[in-house]
């Protein structure tokens, strides 16, 4: 029996890249040189060739006529939304901050300082990298990614205030207590970062924060005598409303899409 | 590909839905064959299709210009194909006892003495689909790709995530299998 020039027959893999055109010109060569001469090979082969032509024969399924539009009319809504918050929300909100001065209290006065500390650091950083980029787009950038982090940084601090609020003593005489004042502190940001939602469209988020802000606002004007009656309806429109899992979602979508944008230092 | 695909894939990255419905429209057709072959089912092929586009929408940015737009769509349709078999576990519950000796295979070989072509052409159709259900997820893409697609080892590698070995041993499992399944009729 003739044998390929490496002293053996053919194996099925190799007369299946040959089939493919995915062997090397000279080891095909060397294949057909050894399938002229070797019967048992030329079955396989055929075999083979075969069994593909059958599943050739298999008729192609077509997609219904007006496929492409029928799917469009199934994406656009999804699509169209997300063209509208393609800009995210909070690269609107440095305006917003310049033009209402008055609405900062303390919890604006907090994340200014931590704007200006985590500028000071990433400034840092961005000093001791290669800069790729343009001053004025790594400014921006800068600007963009630290607003991010701010809006990123309520939403965790209103889950902490929802999750203590779930957690209560409901014994103890003012159940509000520890809360009141975080509250408070989260209402005036919260609702700018609301109306700046608003502003651009992002729909999901308005919602969340104007739910969260409902809540807030109702444990920061509690009497220091709220009862334990008051406190379970709280609690009972966090947990309805899903407020803690919604408030998780969307910081952490914040941050896969802060880590998307990340530069490469 | 057309001339103005990518150009389409650029104008939609820059929030252009006209752009990206001229894509959806354009390309559709075509992800539904090919992802149709992995379901084996419209409902499901419907779904993927969608979630393909999704997912294209998302990864607008990552389009290499240079790239050809239908290679890039099939990549997110497979991949996306995949994830949807493995979240249904849709598999055809068949043994291969029943593949090799089953009821088609008895029928092919009584049909030999006075074959009634287009019945047989039915039971392979059939013994075909059943076989590709069989396949593992990974080895039902593979062969897609390689033997209807027609794309390349090294593509279908890409696409899949595979060393070229691991490419090449996904196709030639599924070929034994289906030369397994055929074998009746073959030889009819």
């Amino acid at each position: 029996m003739e044998r390929t020039s490496t002293g053996r027959h053919v194996t099925d893999e190799e007369l299946l890249l040959d089939y493919y055109g995915e062997s090397a010109p000279a080891d095909r060569d060397d294949r057909r040189a050894h399938l002229e001469a070797c019967e048992s090979c030329r079955a396989l082969d055929r075999e083979m060739r075969a069994v593909l032509t059958l599943v050739d024969t298999t008729p192609s399924v077509e997609a219904p006529p007006g496929f492409g539009r029928e799917m469009w009319a199934r994406l656009e809504p999804q699509i169209s939304a997300r063209m509208r918050t393609r800009t995210p929300w909070w690269r609107r909100v440095p305006s917003e901050l310049l033009t209402r001065r008055r609405v900062e209290g303390w919890a604006l006065a907090g994340g200014m300082a931590a704007l200006l500390l985590a500028a000071f650091m990433l400034g840092r950083v961005w000093e001791q990298a290669p800069r790729k980029d343009t001053p004025s787009a790594d400014a921006r950038t800068l600007r963009e990614r630290l607003l991010q982090a701010e809006v990123e940084d309520h939403l965790d601090r209103s889950q902490r205030v929802l999750v203590e609020l779930v957690n209560a003593d409901d014994t103890v005489a003012d159940a509000f207590a520890g809360e009141r004042m975080r509250a408070a502190d989260l209402v005036a940001a919260g609702r700018l970062y609301r109306r700046s939602a608003d502003a651009v469209g992002d729909v999901a988020m308005r919602d969340l924060l104007e739910d969260v802000e409902r809540i807030l606002v109702d444990v920061a004007n509690e009497p220091s005598d709220g009862s334990s009656k008051d406190l379970t309806d709280v609690r009972m429109r966090i947990t309805d409303q899903d407020l803690v899992f919604r408030l998780r979602l969307a910081a952490s979508e914040i941050r896969e899409r802060e880590r998307r944008e990340r530069p490469v230092w | 590909m057309h001339q103005s695909d990518p150009t389409a894939v650029a104008r939609a990255r820059n929030g252009d839905i006209a752009a990206f419905r001229s894509l959806v429209e354009e390309h559709s057709a075509y992800l539904f064959g090919v992802v149709y072959r992995m379901t084996r089912n419209p409902e499901d092929a419907r779904d993927v299709v969608q979630d393909t586009w999704l997912k294209a929408h998302t990864q607008l940015g990552r389009f290499e210009s240079r790239a050809d737009v239908r290679t890039w769509l099939t990549r997110i349709a497979i991949n996306c194909a995949i994830d949807h078999l493995r979240k249904t576990g849709r598999r055809e519950a068949v043994q291969t006892a029943d593949l090799e000796e089953g009821p088609i295979a008895a029928r092919a070989r009584a049909l030999e003495p006075a074959p009634d072509r287009r019945v047989l052409a039915g039971e392979i159709h059939a013994r075909v689909a059943q076989t590709m259900l069989r396949l593992t997820e990974i080895e039902r893409a593979a062969f897609t790709l390689r033997h209807i697609e027609g794309m390349s080892i090294d593509e279908i590698g890409s696409v899949l995530g595979l060393k070229s070995n691991a490419t090449k041993h996904s196709i030639f499992r599924a070929v034994r299998k289906m030369r397994a399944a055929l074998a009746p009729f073959v030889e009819a």
